[in-house]
């Protein structure tokens, strides 16, 4: 008998039909291990204030090291102003942090010691209006807050001592973006 | 046959769960709830991983990056192209060049190119082509990362590189993505899932495996025969009705595809030596695209639904996509896809039901299946099929009233017996055989019958009023109360239109040609004691 598998046509349809095979098996829904973070929404959370993220990404961003380190990049392009690891300060924490004319400056609050106010200005720079700030800590969080408009290149904001962006703010080894 | 140890297999699908969790956030991801990939988007650049053929694709799009960052935008990063221009469609690229204020002399924004001209080569991308590279822009920021893609453009992000530059980023990133690739997807040579299947028609066929040896007998018998089998040893999942008609129906385009390559040039388009590396990727890939389903109107029509022209609701796509799957299909397969509709819809809701009560299925609620029979379903087609036919008299109004050509096209799919003649009056017919005659006739023609359409006292006034009536009557998306008169809504309803007319005649074939000469009470009379009894088996308590 005759081996069909021999047949130019049989392999060719072999060929194309598992590859079709494996084109669908790739595009089947769901796939059952854990969701990868899109590109897309990475890239409006990172500009966007409005974005509402998703928990895939929250996820993501807190358990993948890749993608931290993608986001991190993706802040480097695409925010107006970086502010470094402080280098030296021997408490551990700062009054301001600086970078590019732009100036982040903390005040204790008067009326609650628990609180304080982070100051963002601009030096010269009255169409400075950024929308979002960003923190990244040492251990890799992400922490976010979608900013006020500001009032003559200047943002002024009352903040709970012990919140995760005040904290971040204050320490020497985070570093800080605005977009 | 091969047998995959379950260790081997269990690491296998882990690999291969990886990328099908990349290709799923592609599905998944919307811009203002709208997918921002189109599935047939989604089908090429599956196509091209399986096909291992992106190089070309990946070199597109390190130009489309140059592109994006020199073009004269002030940000000069690529990002602001691919991540806020919307949804990844044609037009959307197309309308982000062309409103560039002051381009870059490097660039022509064309009505459907971009051409970059580097000092030593010319490139041209289309316009067309830009969904696809936006979505492998994607693509590789999921498997190799945001930061690994970045490294890549480098050179593409200070001045203006070479063409030779780009082509030397692009052979690392294909590098990067080849060696991705190869720890997460096995090569097609080394899949034998089909193979059961092929084997199996080759048995059944007396001349040959050829379209013929494939029929509703042969899909039914194979489906009757292994989705009882093990399933644990088993590499591909025939347990469905569903998932075997859809490999026949893959077959039948791949079968038609070579027949017609061998009437072509008596060759088949890739070498068959697997093992000696005949296969040239592009050409599979090539062919695949002809032969896969994501190139076809029923795709066309989605796109344009999803742009906003509501031309079908969500229930009637799923209606045509369950008995469109092109004509092939429809005249050899016409018993299966009645087959699929009904009793494979059934055994989804048994698996559905299954999951549910994690135990096996009572008699009956499988006796009580399936709940429309042939009969009700092809009463749904025809009635698609008139919708089908109101939404094309409503966008042959749309068009009669922007004046657009193709309105005659839409006019005569439905009225072929239309006379046309007297539009010819008065045209002074030009010399054919001169080049450079543009049809000077079929603009005066078209002139003719805008005004025929118009003219309260001519033959066509009916049919323009006919159309005026129903597209006034649809209160759906994209149908404002007046129609609209910019190019690019026009555009989508000149799109749905032509998707609509490819429809159309496909269903129209199926309903009055293949359908008609079956006896469909007599086949369901058949046909329900087979699957039911092959439902019991499979969900009923006696395999387990």
């Amino acid at each position: 008998m005759v081996d069909p598998t021999a047949n130019p046509k049989y392999r060719f349809a072999e060929t194309a039909l598992e590859a079709l095979a494996q084109v669908d098996q790739l595009l089947a829904s769901p796939s059952p291990g854990p969701k990868k973070a899109s590109p897309s929404e990475m890239h409006s959370y990172a500009v966007n204030p409005d974005h509402q993220p998703t928990d895939t990404l929250l996820q993501a961003l807190k358990n993948s090291p890749q993608v931290q380190r993608d986001f991190h990049c993706l802040l480097n392009n695409t925010a107006q102003y970086h502010m470094p690891q402080v280098a030296a300060a021997s408490s551990g924490q700062i009054e301001q942090r600086e970078a590019n004319g732009c100036k982040i400056s903390f005040r204790p609050s008067r009326a609650d010691a628990k609180q304080m106010y982070v100051i963002i200005e601009s030096a010269g720079n009255l169409n400075f209006s950024p929308d979002i700030l960003f923190v990244c800590a040492n251990n890799g969080d992400f922490h976010r807050l979608p900013l006020p408009p500001a009032q003559n290149g200047r943002i002024q904001l009352l903040l709970d001592r012990d919140n995760e962006i005040a904290t971040g703010l204050l320490d020497i080894k985070s570093e800080v973006y605005l977009k | 046959m091969d047998i995959v140890s379950p260790e081997n297999r269990f690491l296998e699908e882990s690999k291969s769960a990886e990328l099908t969790a990349c290709l799923q956030t592609i599905q998944e991801t919307t811009v203002d709830d709208i997918a921002k990939f189109s599935d047939k988007t989604c089908r090429e650049l599956a196509r091209l991983i399986v096909c291992r053929s992106y190089p070309s694709t990946v070199l597109e799009l390190c130009h489309l990056v140059v592109a994006a960052v020199h073009c004269g935008t002030p940000d000069r990063r690529y990002e602001p192209l691919f991540f806020s221009s919307g949804t990844a469609r044609t037009s959307s690229f197309q309308s982000f060049f062309l409103q560039i204020k002051n381009p870059s002399p490097a660039f022509t924004f064309a009505q459907k190119t971009v051409e970059i001209n580097y000092w030593d080569q010319v490139f041209t991308i289309n316009y067309s082509r830009m969904p696809v590279l936006s979505a492998l822009l994607e693509f590789l920021m999921t498997t190799i990362g945001y930061g690994q893609l970045d490294d890549h453009m480098a050179p593409a992000l200070q001045a203006m590189p070479a063409h030779k530059q780009v082509s030397e980023m692009a052979n690392a990133l294909s590098k990067s993505l080849y060696g991705y690739l190869a720890d997460h997807l096995p090569p097609v040579q080394e899949q034998r899932k089909s193979q059961s299947f092929l084997r199996f028609l080759s048995a059944n066929a007396t001349a040959g495996l050829s379209a013929i040896a494939l029929n509703d007998n042969s899909v039914l018998d194979y489906w009757l025969a292994h989705s009882s089998a093990d399933t644990n040893n088993q590499t591909l999942d025939v347990k469905t009705y569903r998932s075997v008609f859809r490999m026949a129906c893959q077959l039948i385009r791949i079968l038609q595809y070579a027949d017609e390559q061998y009437r072509l040039t008596s060759a088949l388009p890739i070498g068959t030596d697997f093992d000696g590396g005949e296969i040239d990727p592009s050409d599979l890939e090539q062919a695949l695209a002809e032969i896969d389903p994501g190139n076809d109107p029923l795709d066309d029509l989605e796109e344009v639904t999803g742009a906003g022209l509501k031309i079908v609701t969500k229930r009637e796509m799923t209606l045509l996509r369950e008995v469109l799957h092109g004509d092939a299909v429809g005249r050899e397969l016409t018993r299966s896809i009645l087959r699929n509709a009904t009793f494979g819809e059934a055994q989804a809701g048994l698996v559905q039901a299954l999951r549910q009560s994690k135990s096996s299925l009572s008699a009956e609620l499988i006796s009580d299946l399936p709940d429309d029979d042939y009969r009700a379903r092809i009463s749904q087609y025809a009635a698609l099929a008139g919708h089908l036919d109101q939404m094309l008299l409503a966008i042959l109004y749309v068009l009669t009233d922007a004046g657009h050509a193709f309105a005659l096209s839409i006019a005569l799919a439905l009225k072929p017996d239309l006379d046309l003649s007297p539009l010819a009056a008065g045209v002074d017919e030009p010399d054919w055989q001169d080049d450079t005659v543009v049809s000077f006739t079929a603009a005066t023609a078209a002139r003719q019958f805008f005004a025929a359409m118009k003219n309260p006292d001519g033959d066509l006034r009916p049919l323009f009023e006919q159309a005026e009536k129903t597209y006034k009557a649809i209160s759906r998306q994209g149908f404002a109360k007046k129609p609209v008169a910019q190019r690019p809504a026009i555009e989508q309803f000149v799109h749905g239109g032509a998707a609509l007319m490819a429809l159309r005649k496909e269903l129209s074939a199926l309903l009055h040609r293949h359908l008609t000469p079956i006896d469909w009470d007599q086949q369901m009379q058949t046909d329900r004691p087979l699957f039911r009894a092959q439902f019991m088996i499979l969900y009923g308590g006696q395999n387990g």
